[in-house]
């Protein structure tokens, strides 16, 4: 194991584990939000306990995500020197952003959990609707600053060097834009998912009770649309692939030879060194007309480009597979749902539908991380796409203490992992104990 | 505004943020500390005050501390990847201590019932409290050095002065906060004998210099800028021990404010125009000019939305109230 793949997955890890609070820090405060304006508007005691409940569960998970976010902002430094010396002076700025805006959204937090009392309950619901404007800002200044790592516009390189940049191309990058509202919407399918298994298997427990029968509705009604948009984002960006990252695009969907009428793979075993792909279902000229938008199109293969500029192949396709699987299964989910809010009244506790829901809860976070993987593997070797390789940025630190520090890291990671699961379990034990079955 | 300016702005900037964190993480840190040596009949009641005084209603003080890290790797690039090599063991320590710390708190705020995970979580928040501060005060060390040295006596001398400088933060404040006059004795009993600690660790550090970090030595004993630097940090420790053995509060976080400003305003004079001598001049380091514009830009129109969400923060949540962190 050299350093650079120590380091790599060390930051892989960091990330994978900071974004699923990330991620609830942008799509927990809008169910919340939901809650409070139906409480609002109804007085029902229902929605102010949902509320309360779920800011409870939000508090914790926000608290682990700010520690997991510092050790990212470290590990930039410790483990990509050569990156953040070029990198720096072009999306320093952005990190800046990242920075107020998560500031502002813990300040806007402090006030909502423990300020009850002694703010209007406008300002209150304003605070809750700060949370959540500010957690989806600062994802989004940080998925603009991967935007550029993938398509370094507004930047002039000369023999290694950044000579030149200009911050408002770097701000204003379209694949930087393409990827944020792939990710915002992601978040909130994702975690509007998984909150909705939690309450669907209360619900299924205990089927009288209202509690869980309304927290299960404002997931899905906030889960839904964000679901069902994703193909269309997601097909954005791999045609942006095709025209930018043309490697990354072929890596993912293991397409080794260039030519036109390209077919595509669903699922399937790729072989990088006999170049061909197994046990998949091929669709003949499906690859070109999704990325060319023409079944004549033709499609970069892998084998185009330099061994040394080639990812690697099996990761991302496995990944992709995994993503689109998950995704697709949930935008089925969510066309289901449709149906039972539709039809109102009892139909959400039908049992085959909670047990969906309950079975569909995991996917929204998977497909999420296995995004990451396709967009973030499939741009190795490089670090900054065409520019600098990730070889060439790493820290000198040895391979060794790298190691050290990574199964450190990854206990860390395994004891916050643990404790929250924990909290989150009594939180919903006490749910129980105060819903008691009853109209609550 | 020419680029000289922008880079110096920067730089001030970041002394600033420098200078925030010292008197609100540092002194966490310190109340971690106290915490940590709270013994005898009144140890429940020193640990509740801590716990009440300075555990953050949300545990971002350290975002001061990013604030640094960003702006030295937007605005000076070079330097920050030069001591993230060179200082990969103390900041990797350093981030060890900031972990422990946050997750510490969440455990201690969010446990859903009292179980007996406190005892464990007590000690590691107690050592994160050492461990952060010393590994920063190396680091600091090591950017006065020439050779960079974090393992040096002059290192490891500076890493105690913080230790000390965040504990006697802490413990000062920890006076002001509190209208129980046996806590108030307690802790302005340990304000003074870290007033004294730190004064020797100054002098020590002085000594070390000399040897170790000449350039350094030099500036902050010669022209007039240092010598009257080190004349407040001195009239103000002073000031700081009277007050607190003559029972002024009133006196005691303007000095001990003053006093940091003090220190820190030296530590810059005497560096100047260096970030690290002699590889990184700090106009020679800094980036260009569009991304100084653009940063500061941002730093001062983030200000102008923090400055009254802070306030509106502060002012819901008075001092002096209990805040109930979680309803049992």
């Amino acid at each position: 194991m050299n350093a650079t793949f120590l380091a790599r997955l060390a930051m892989g890890t960091s990330l994978g584990f900071h974004i699923l609070f990330a991620v609830v820090g942008m799509s927990l405060p809008v169910l919340i939000v939901v809650a409070e304006l139906r409480f609002q508007r109804t007085k029902d005691p229902v929605y102010e306990k949902l509320s309360y409940q779920w800011a409870r569960g939000l508090a914790v998970l926000f608290a682990v995500g700010a520690v997991s976010g510092t050790v990212l902002s470290f590990e930039l430094g410790l483990l990509w020197p050569g990156f953040m010396a070029m990198a720096g002076p072009a999306i320093g700025f952005l990190f800046a952003l990242e920075g107020f805006a998560f500031f502002l959204e813990a300040i806007f937090l402090g006030i909502f959990l423990y300020g009850k009392d002694r703010v209007s309950p406008t300002l209150r619901l304003a605070c809750g609707v700060g949370v959540a404007l500010m957690g989806n800002l600062s994802a989004i200044f940080v998925t603009l600053v991967n935007g550029w790592m993938n398509h370094p516009v507004g930047a002039v390189f000369e023999e290694g060097q950044l000579i030149a940049h200009d911050p408002w191309l770097i701000l204003t990058n379209p694949s930087g834009w393409q990827k944020v509202l792939h990710m915002v919407l992601a978040a909130w399918s994702a975690v509007a998912a998984f909150v909705a298994g939690i309450h669907a298997w209360e619900l299924w427990r205990d089927r009288e009770s209202r509690f869980h029968r309304v927290a299960l509705e404002i997931c899905l009604l906030v889960g839904i649309i964000p679901t069902l948009l994703m193909p269309v984002t997601g097909h954005l960006l791999a045609e942006n692939a095709a025209h930018e990252q043309p490697a990354k695009l072929a890596a993912m969907e293991a397409h080794f030879q260039t030519e036109r009428r390209a077919s595509l793979w669903i699922g399937g075993i790729p072989n990088p060194d006999t170049q061909t792909v197994s046990y998949g279902i091929k669709l003949p000229g499906m690859l070109s007309l999704l990325a060319t938008g023409s079944m004549d199109g033709e499609v970069k293969g892998l084998n185009s480009f330099p061994p040394e500029d080639r990812p690697p192949v099996r990761v991302p396709h496995f990944a992709f597979q995994i993503m689109v699987g998950c995704g697709s299964l949930l935008a089925l989910l969510s066309i289901l749902s449709l149906d039972r809010l539709r039809r109102g009244g009892e139909a959400l506790k039908a049992r085959w539908f909670l047990m969906a829901v309950v079975a569909a809860a995991p996917l929204g976070l998977i497909a999420l991380e296995a995004g990451w993987i396709v967009t973030e593997v499939g741009r190795q070797p490089w670090v900054i796409y065409g520019v600098l390789r990730t070889q060439a940025s790493v820290t000198p630190v040895a391979a060794d203490p790298l190691g050290v520090r990574l199964l450190g890291f990854l206990t860390i990671y395994i004891v916050l992992g643990f404790t929250v699961i924990r909290f989150l379990r009594a939180y919903i034990q006490e749910t129980r104990r105060l819903s008691g079955g009853t109209e609550e | 505004m020419s680029p000289d300016t922008l880079a110096f702005l920067a730089a001030f900037l970041i002394w600033t943020c420098l200078l925030i964190y010292t008197l609100t993480g540092l002194a966490d840190y310190g109340g971690g500390i106290w915490d940590l040596l709270a013994f005898g009949k009144k140890a429940d009641r020193q640990q509740a005050l801590i716990r009440r005084v300075l555990a953050p209603i949300w545990e971002v003080n350290h975002i001061w501390l990013i604030a640094v890290v960003v702006l030295v790797f937007t605005c000076f690039p070079k330097f920050f990847a030069w001591y993230s090599v060179e200082l990969h063991t103390p900041l990797t320590w350093m981030l060890v201590g900031l972990v422990f710390r946050g997750a510490c708190f969440v455990f201690r705020n969010y446990e859903p019932t009292n179980g007996g995970w406190n005892r464990t979580w007590e000690r590691l928040f107690g050592i994160a409290s050492l461990l952060t501060p010393a590994s920063l005060g190396v680091c600091l060390a090591a950017v006065l050095t020439e050779n960079a040295n974090w393992q040096s006596a002059f290192a490891f001398s500076v890493a105690a002065l913080v230790v000390a400088h965040g504990s006697l933060l802490a413990a000062t404040f920890l006076v002001t906060e509190t209208d129980d006059p046996d806590l108030q004795n307690t802790f302005r009993i340990r304000a003074i004998l870290t007033g004294c600690i730190t004064a020797c660790l100054a002098g020590v550090t002085l000594y070390f210099a000399k040897s170790e970090a000449p350039r350094f030595f030099k500036g902050l004993t010669s022209g007039w800028d240092a010598i009257l630097l080190h004349q407040v940090a001195a009239a103000t420790g002073a000031g700081l021990l009277a007050s607190l053995y003559g029972k002024r509060d009133s006196f005691l976080r303007p000095l001990v404010g003053i006093q940091t400003v003090a220190l820190l305003a030296g530590l810059a004079v005497a560096q100047y125009p260096f970030l690290k001598y002699p590889q990184f001049d700090l106009f020679e380091t800094a980036s260009p000019p569009s991304t100084l514009v653009w940063t500061l830009g941002i730093f001062a129109g983030g200000s102008l939305l923090l400055v009254p969400a802070l306030v509106l923060l502060f002012s819901v949540f008075r001092p002096h109230q209990d805040v109930l962190l979680e309803d049992r």
